[in-house]
C-alpha cells in the first residue's frame, strides 16, 4: 500500500512537471500580447501552485505513514 | 477509413461495457461508484474525460474560433479557478463523508427535503447536459461522415446508453480512461500537423495578426466584454465542484490520496490540452477563414474533414466522439444513480441489490431517451446550452454545497431558500429579457446567497451532532453499514 502510494506520488510529481514545462514552452512560442500573456501567466501560476501544494501534501502523508509503519515492523 | 476507425472505437466501448457487466458488477455499490475501488490511473482518466465534453471539443473550439484569445483565457481562468477550489476546499472534505451521491450529502447535512430538491436540480441539469452531448455527437458525425444529424444523435446516444447501462460506473470509468487518452493523443498529433499547414508558429502569429487580430489583441472586435468574462470566471469557478458528474468521482477513488492526485493531474494535463486547442483553432482560423455562422459549432469537425488525411481524420473524429461519449456516459450514469439511490432506495430501503441495479438501468434508459429526444429538437447552440446548464448548477447547488462544509449556521431552510430563490430569479430575469442589460446569472447568484443567509439565520441552527460531524477536526464519517443513515453503500 505504501509502495503503491510512493509510486503514485512520483508519477504525479513527474507528470506535473513535464506538462507544466510543455505548457510554458507552448505559450512562449505564441508571441502573445501583454494582456493575454498576463492571463496565461495567472493560469499557469495557479496550476503550478496547486501542483506544489499537492506534491508537498503527498510527501507529508507518505512520511507520516512510513513512520507509523516502522514501530510495527 | 474514417468510418472504419469509428466503428472499431464503438465496438471497443460496447465490449468494455459487456465485460464489466459479466465479470465485475456484484453489488449496487459496484454499479453506482465502482465499489469505491478506482486506482490512480482509472480515477485520473475518468475525471479528465468527464471534464472534456462535447461542449469543450465543439462549443469551446467554436468560441475560440469566433472570439479568439481573450475568450479562451477567461473561460480557462474560470475552469481552473473551479479546479483549484475543488482541490483546496473540497476533495478532502467530500471524500471523508464516504457517501455515494450528492443527494446523500444534502440529506445528511441539511435534511430530507433538501435532498429531494437537490435531486430535482441534478436531474434537470444532467438532462440538459445530455442534450448538449447529443447535439455534439450528431454534429460531428453529420459533418465528417455526411450522415443526417438525427441519425448521428440516435446512433451515438444508443451506443452510450448501451455500455453505460450494461457496466455502470466501472464501464464508464474504464471507457473514460481510453477516451481521455484518445482525446489527449489526438490533440497532440493535430497541433503539429495544423502548425505545419500554416508555416509553424511564425506563420501562425503573422497570419493571425494580419487576418484575425482578436486572437492576440484583448481589445479587438470579437473579444468578450467584462460582464461576460466575469461570468465565465464566477460560473465555471463556482459550478465545477457542484457539477454532479465530477462530484461522484471524489467518492469512487479508492482513497482521499488517490482522489487528490487524480484531480491534480487532470488539471495539469488539461491546461496543456486547452492551450493546444487554442493553437489549433488559430491554425483553423487561418486555413478556413470563412464559414457559415450557423455552422460555427461544427468548426472542428469541418476542419477534421477538410484539412487532414483520412486516417488522421478518423482518429480525430473518434476523439470528438470520445469527448462527447465520456461526458455523456458520466452524466447518464449519475442521473440513473440519482433516481435509483436518492429516490427509489429512500422509498424502498429493503430493496435487493438486484432490484437496485435494475432500477438504475431502467433509469439510465429512460433518461437517455429523454436526453436524445431533446437533442433531436436542438433547442439552441451548444455553448448557449452549456452556459444555461452551468448557470443553474451555480445558482441551484453551489452555495448550499459550499456552506455544508464551511458555514456551521447553514441549515435546511437556508439551503432550500438558496436553491429556489437562485433558480427562480435566474429564470424570471431571463424571461424578462435581462432588465438593465444585466445577465440573469448575477441576480440569480445574489438571490441564492441572500436565500441561504436569511433562510438559515431566521430559523433554528442545525442539530449539534450534524455540526460535530462536519466541523470536527479530521471529519470522521466512518461507521459500519448498520449505523449508516442511508444503509448500504454509505
Amino acid at each position: 500500500m505504501l509502495e503503491e502510494k510512493r509510486r503514485e506520488f512520483v508519477i504525479t510529481g513527474v507528470v506535473s512537471l513535464v506538462f507544466l514545462l510543455a505548457t510554458i514552452l507552448l505559450v512562449s512560442q505564441l508571441g502573445l500580447g501583454p494582456g493575454l500573456i498576463g492571463l496565461y501567466t495567472v493560469l499557469i501560476g495557479l496550476v503550478a501552485l496547486q501542483s506544489a501544494l499537492t506534491v508537498w501534501e503527498g510527501a507529508v502523508t507518505l512520511k507520516a505513514e512510513a513512520s507509523d509503519k516502522k514501530p510495527q515492523a | 477509413m474514417t468510418l472504419g476507425v469509428l466503428i472499431g472505437y464503438f465496438a471497443l466501448m460496447l465490449l468494455i461495457g459487456w465485460l464489466v457487466d459479466k465479470y465485475l458488477i456484484k453489488t449496487a455499490q459496484d454499479y453506482w461508484i465502482g465499489g469505491r475501488s478506482l486506482g490512480f490511473l482509472v480515477s485520473w482518466g475518468t475525471v479528465m474525460a468527464t471534464f472534456v465534453s462535447g461542449a469543450t471539443m465543439l462549443g469551446y473550439m467554436a468560441t475560440y474560433y469566433s472570439k479568439g484569445g481573450f475568450a479562451s483565457a477567461w473561460m480557462l481562468l474560470g475552469t481552473f479557478s473551479g479546479w483549484f477550489l475543488i482541490l483546496v476546499f473540497f476533495v478532502h472534505k467530500v471524500r471523508r463523508t464516504n457517501f455515494v451521491t450528492m443527494g446523500d450529502l444534502f440529506e445528511d447535512r441539511y435534511g430530507r427535503h433538501a435532498r429531494l430538491l437537490a435531486v430535482v436540480i441534478i436531474l434537470y441539469v444532467q438532462i440538459g447536459y445530455m442534450c448538449i452531448q447529443g447535439i455534439g455527437m450528431g454534429t460531428a458525425l453529420s459533418v465528417v461522415l455526411g450522415w443526417p444529424i438525427n441519425a448521428g444523435i440516435f446512433i451515438g446516444s444508443a451506443i452510450t446508453v448501451a455500455y453505460t447501462l450494461m457496466g455502470g460506473y466501472l464501464a464508464v470509468a474504464w471507457t473514460d480512461l481510453i477516451q481521455g487518452l484518445l482525446i489527449l493523443v489526438s490533440t497532440m498529433i493535430a497541433v503539429p500537423m495544423a502548425l505545419n499547414l500554416v508555416g509553424g508558429f511564425t506563420g501562425l502569429r503573422e497570419g493571425l495578426l494580419a487576418n484575425a487580430p482578436f486572437f492576440y489583441d484583448t481589445t479587438a472586435k470579437g473579444a468578450f466584454g467584462f460582464s461576460y468574462a466575469s461570468k465565465m470566471v464566477l460560473m465555471f469557478g463556482l459550478a465545477n465542484y457542484a457539477y454532479p458528474a465530477l462530484f461522484v468521482r471524489l467518492y469512487s477513488a479508492k482513497d482521499e490520496y488517490t482522489a487528490r492526485n487524480s484531480y491534480l493531474l487532470t488539471g495539469v494535463v488539461l491546461l496543456l490540452f486547452y492551450i493546444a486547442s487554442y493553437v489549433l483553432m488559430g491554425c483553423v482560423r487561418l486555413l478556413m477563414p470563412q464559414i457559415d455562422p450557423k455552422m460555427v459549432d461544427a468548426i472542428w469537425p469541418l476542419a477534421v474533414k477538410s484539412l487532414f488525411p483520412p486516417l488522421a481524420s478518423g482518429i480525430f473524429l473518434a476523439a470528438i466522439v470520445a469527448a462527447v461519449m465520456s461526458t455523456s456516459d458520466s452524466v447518464l450514469h449519475v442521473a440513473g444513480t440519482t433516481v435509483a439511490r436518492d429516490l427509489y432506495y429512500r422509498m424502498n430501503p429493503n430493496a435487493s441489490e438486484k432490484t437496485l441495479v435494475s432500477v438504475s438501468r431502467w433509469s439510465i434508459l429512460v433518461i437517455g431517451l429523454i436526453g436524445m429526444g431533446l437533442s433531436l429538437m436542438r433547442p439552441a447552440a451548444m455553448f448557449t446550452i452549456t452556459v444555461f446548464v452551468w448557470t443553474y448548477i451555480t445558482v441551484g447547488l453551489a452555495l448550499p454545497l459550499m456552506a455544508a462544509f464551511y458555514w456551521k449556521r447553514a441549515n435546511q431552510t437556508g439551503a432550500i431558500a438558496s436553491s429556489v430563490c437562485g433558480m427562480l430569479v435566474t429564470l424570471v430575469w431571463f424571461l424578462l429579457k435581462k432588465p438593465f442589460g444585466v445577465d440573469e446569472f448575477y441576480p440569480g447568484l445574489l438571490a441564492a446567497l441572500l436565500g441561504l443567509i436569511i433562510g438559515s439565520l431566521v430559523t433554528a441552527p442545525p442539530p449539534q451532532n450534524v455540526i460535530d460531524r462536519y466541523f470536527a477536526p479530521g471529519m470522521s464519517f466512518r461507521r459500519p453499514p448498520s449505523e449508516s443513515p442511508f444503509g448500504r453503500g454509505a
